[in-house]
């Protein structure tokens, strides 16, 4: 249809050929952006910059405990090196105090190896399981050869036995008591009842308030590191036992003899039968008793304690034989309170499970030296490998540091120090300070 | 720019390059917890952010274009294929973690710059093989206009050959409207009015300036009957059978013109893909280069 004629020339006839050197719409709103956009970043790292506010550049949000620090990224990389400021464990140690592992161990990683930082919500006290068995996988040590286990890769596989169930071991407790007949006998009772973790302050259904204070858990961790309901509460004679097993003796005397040592026994009974006596002196003489007060006394606390002794008691002491006094004595009953001295147990955190399902065996045990904890391979079953689990970090159940040994920080800083970076000097507060730098200004 | 065969070599070296990075990675990550201020993590960021700068170094290409510096064909395609590795290099760097402030405005940069590439990439392989089946009448983006003013006087031109242009028609914008293309010598031209009967005469003057005339001023609006094709060989085809033979040539040359005003509208419209993801693209990948060299000062030292 065209009578139009598009020659070459005609074409190129239309374009003003200094086109070129003019910047057109797209080409000018490119530039202004990419103006714009860097403008913008770098005024809102100018804006913290005069803030002295250094946070937008940390790797990512401190935990809780250090995050008064986040603006100041001196506080903590204060040691130089060819690659720039690093970290110094003297910088950790200015504020925390790190026990050693073992005497034993022949290498020392830095704090930072296991406690890393700039990792958000995850537990600063958390490290990788890695961590852990990049010694413990082929553990050496500096003589000898190791007391543990030597080749530890994972929870799963390396990881021994747990200490209390390995073979030959026994419960230490030296008392004698039937599992099986408290929870299917002709008073069942539910585990709860006896057993409740530490810190829950209720009343006992079958028992009292105990008058004497708990026995101090044993075991290298320090309790203040448990968490608030991490064990159970000791089995106490008047917290679990009293009600039903009263230490009554003389069916004239109501109260019943005191949960305690026998000269404590032999003295609260001596007393209470003084008392009965002084209050009925008809009873003198009756039944072939003697006369006198004293020598009544005398009589009927041989025949009570005899039978406190050889019955009440032995249901579940074994009693020894008597002194010179004539009172027997009582071995140390020994129950363990903590049967992971190396390890951390919470028992808040496994509240949701039935108690049977880790304790498979409490039904049906007849003597108190079974040992009822689970065993490695039923913890495993939801502390195993993979994704799916509970988690199988060494860090779950083990400390790396031996808090017995720990020792406290003195503080050296001001809260300025802490919050706010000076250009001027700009590095290492918490490294200078620790080094003896003066920081006061 | 197509993706084309051309693209193999490059193609290859970059999954080699990501091969031989991903095979570092793997055992660094299973062995311990990757962070970017490792040996590891330096040395991904360091490739990553090296694969950045010579991303960025087509725009500075460009600039010298008669300076030997290799086939600007290359340089997009080392921009293509390296600028694709910038974000597993990157990944693998940080751990797969965005990290703190600044590092999250880096890794959100890095993404929206990636996908825009992406997109541009796309783009870039298939619309200019539809511009060149949509618009055969191509002409130079930023001449567009001058070229509609020149289309517009050419237009007027030729109508001078069917009637008096009143006054309210515009006078041509263009002094040099007269060198544009025309028909050829001897056939009717300005100043050459074609006999025919008055009324004819009134009602092409009357079409050109209701409808012809409106479309040539505003050739995007979509209002216009001239603005389909459709619609426009229909409108010609009948105003043809109302006139008389000896205006049809100049009556095809306007349709001509027309279409050709079409085309440049699919021309801007195409255009505008083929190039306004630049507008996200490059901005912000200079963001990128430079807060990034910000982010590796820093970390270096920190």
């Amino acid at each position: 249809m065209a009578g139009r004629i598009r020659t070459t020339k005609k074409l190129a006839q239309r374009i003003d050929r200094g086109y070129f050197k003019r910047l057109f719409p797209i080409s000018r709103w490119r530039r202004v952006l990419s103006f714009v956009a860097v403008g913008c970043g770098l005024a809102w790292l100018g804006l913290h910059a005069v803030a002295h506010d250094q946070t937008p550049y940390a790797s990512g949000p401190l935990t809780a405990a250090h995050a008064v620090l986040s603006r100041n990224c001196a506080s903590c990389h204060g040691q130089s090196t060819a690659l720039g400021r690093k970290i110094a464990d003297k910088a950790c140690l200015s504020c925390h105090d790190g026990p050693v592992h073992s005497a034993a161990q022949t290498f020392t990683p830095a704090c930072v190896d296991c406690h890393v930082e700039h990792r958000g919500a995850e537990q600063l006290a958390t490290s990788a399981g890695r961590v852990c068995t990049g010694c413990h996988s082929d553990l050496k040590v500096k003589a000898g050869r190791p007391g543990i286990a030597s080749n530890i890769e994972s929870f799963t596989h390396g990881h021994p036995e747990f200490a209390a169930l390995r073979a030959g071991s026994a419960d230490p407790a030296a008392i004698k008591f039937n599992h099986k007949i408290h929870v299917k006998g002709d008073v069942p009772l539910k585990c709860g009842e006896c057993h409740r973790p530490t810190g829950i302050d209720d009343t006992w259904n079958f028992g009292q308030t105990p008058p004497i204070p708990p026995p101090a858990v044993a075991g290298t961790m320090p309790s203040g590191r448990l968490a608030p309901h991490a064990l159970m509460q000791p089995i106490n004679y008047y917290q679990q036992c009293s009600v039903c097993h009263a230490l009554t003796f003389d069916d004239r005397i109501p109260d019943a003899a005191p949960h305690d040592k026998p000269e404590a026994v032999h003295e609260f009974v001596s007393r209470k039968l003084g008392e009965y006596i002084a209050a009925h002196p008809a009873d003198l003489g009756k039944d072939n008793s003697p006369r006198s007060p004293a020598e009544w006394v005398r009589f009927r606390a041989a025949e009570d304690e005899k039978q406190l002794w050889t019955v009440t008691c032995q249901r579940c002491h074994d009693m020894q034989p008597g002194a010179s006094d004539g009172l027997p004595g009582v071995p140390e009953t020994k129950i363990v309170r903590r049967w992971f001295t190396k390890a951390e147990f919470n028992h808040s955190a496994h509240q949701e499970l039935q108690c049977v399902s880790c304790h498979p065996n409490a039904a049906t045990s007849v003597k108190a030296s079974d040992i009822l904890i689970p065993g490695r391979a039923l913890c495993a079953e939801c502390h195993g490998a993979g994704v799916a689990n509970a988690g199988a970090d060494c860090s779950t159940c083990h400390l790396y540091h031996d808090w017995n040994k720990a020792r406290p920080v003195d503080g050296q800083f001001n809260i300025r120090q802490l919050t706010t970076f000076d250009v001027r000097r700009g590095s290492g507060a918490l490294l200078s300070m620790n080094s003896g730098g003066d920081l006061e200004r | 720019m197509r993706i084309d065969k051309s693209h193999r070599p490059w193609m290859i070296a970059a999954l080699v390059v990501l091969g031989v990075a991903l095979a570092g990675y793997v055992p660094y990550a299973l062995g311990t917890r990757p962070r970017g201020g490792s040996v590891p993590g330096l040395i991904y960021g360091l490739a990553g952010y090296g694969m950045m700068l010579f991303a960025g170094l087509l725009g500075a290409r460009k600039k010298v274009p008669v300076w030997r510096l290799g086939r600007a064909q290359s340089w997009m395609r080392g921009h293509v294929w390296f600028g694709l590795l910038t974000l597993p290099m990157i990944l693998f760097h940080s751990g797969f973690s965005f990290g703190g402030p600044l590092t999250s405005l880096l890794m959100a940069l890095l993404i929206l710059v990636f996908l825009s590439g992406l997109a541009g990439a796309a783009i870039q392989h298939f619309v200019p093989g539809m511009m060149t089946s949509m618009v055969p009448l191509e002409t130079i983006y930023e001449q567009i206009p001058r070229v509609r003013d020149q289309l517009r006087a050419e237009a007027d031109k030729l109508v001078r050959s069917l009637f008096t242009v009143p006054d309210s028609v515009p006078e041509l914008t263009l002094a040099a409207a007269a060198s544009g293309p025309s028909r050829d010598p001897g056939k009717s031209d300005a100043g050459e009015m074609i006999e025919m009967e008055v009324a004819e005469r009134e009602y092409a003057g009357g079409v050109y300036r209701d409808t012809v005339l409106p479309f040539l001023r505003n050739p995007e609006s979509r209002r216009s009957v001239l603005a389909d094709q459709g619609k426009a060989e229909t409108f010609f085809e009948a105003l043809r059978r109302k006139m008389p033979p000896a205006t049809h040539e100049v009556l095809a040359d306007l349709e001509n013109i027309c279409e050709e005003e079409r085309q440049l509208t699919r021309q801007r419209r195409l255009y505008l893909w083929l190039h306004g993801w630049l507008l996200v693209h490059v901005p912000l990948s200079v963001a990128l280069i430079v807060l990034g060299g910000v982010h590796a000062v820093v970390a270096l030292r920190y």
